[in-house]
């Protein structure tokens, strides 16, 4: 299963809501939003990601 | 009838919720993964470059490198965060072209770069395969 599966599941969202299965609207946005575990994730390496700037700017600014 | 197809559509439901969440956890997985040994290589090639055992030429393109590996994961976070699958290949992409690009100049300044590097390629290889 892919996030091109999910997605092909999303459009066909679109067209059911209208109809009245107001169910996918909530199924929806729990697959747009990561689970605890993959948030926390992505959080740890955001972080670590803008220090990797940081740490980038400075070398370059010759500090 | 009607019950039973929505039973059936229940069930569907259920399954792409599950391996959607299950995925979402796999790519955060790899890109955590991708960054903490990107962060490695940073700090080796820093620590190299302070040790005269890389030169300031290779050092500046490193640095550029890292620069746009950090912007490029956090596009992906954000990608993978809104179940973009255009997204995340768009900054995967310009991942493994960076990569490339660093990657002779740093290779022969180190084996052990070298290794970090392939890691780096294959994770960041894996997400796209896997969006």
């Amino acid at each position: 299963m892919t996030i091109g599966d999910v997605e092909t599941y999303v459009k066909l969202e679109g067209i059911l809501v209208p109809l009245g299965i107001g169910a996918f609207q909530d199924i929806r946005d729990a697959i747009h939003t990561p689970s605890k575990e993959a948030e926390a994730l992505l959080k740890e390496s955001d972080a670590s990601a803008l220090e990797m700037i940081r740490i980038a700017q400075e070398e370059r600014n010759g500090r | 009838m009607t019950r039973r197809l929505l039973a059936k559509t229940n069930l569907i439901v259920f399954c792409l919720l599950v391996s959607a969440c299950a995925n979402t956890v796999r790519l955060a997985q790899l890109s955590k993964t991708g960054q903490d040994v990107g962060r490695r290589l940073q700090n080796a090639e820093i620590s190299a470059h302070k040790a005269n055992l890389v030169t300031d030429e290779v050092h500046e393109k490193a640095q550029h490198f890292f620069q746009v590996f950090g912007e490029q994961t956090l596009n992906i976070n954000n990608a993978i965060r809104a179940g973009s699958r255009k997204d995340i290949q768009a900054a995967g992409n310009i991942i493994i072209d960076a990569i490339d690009q660093v990657a002779t100049d740093l290779g022969a300044a180190s084996s052990q770069f070298a290794i970090w590097i392939v890691i780096i390629r294959s994770t960041f290889s894996t997400i796209l395969a896997l969006v």
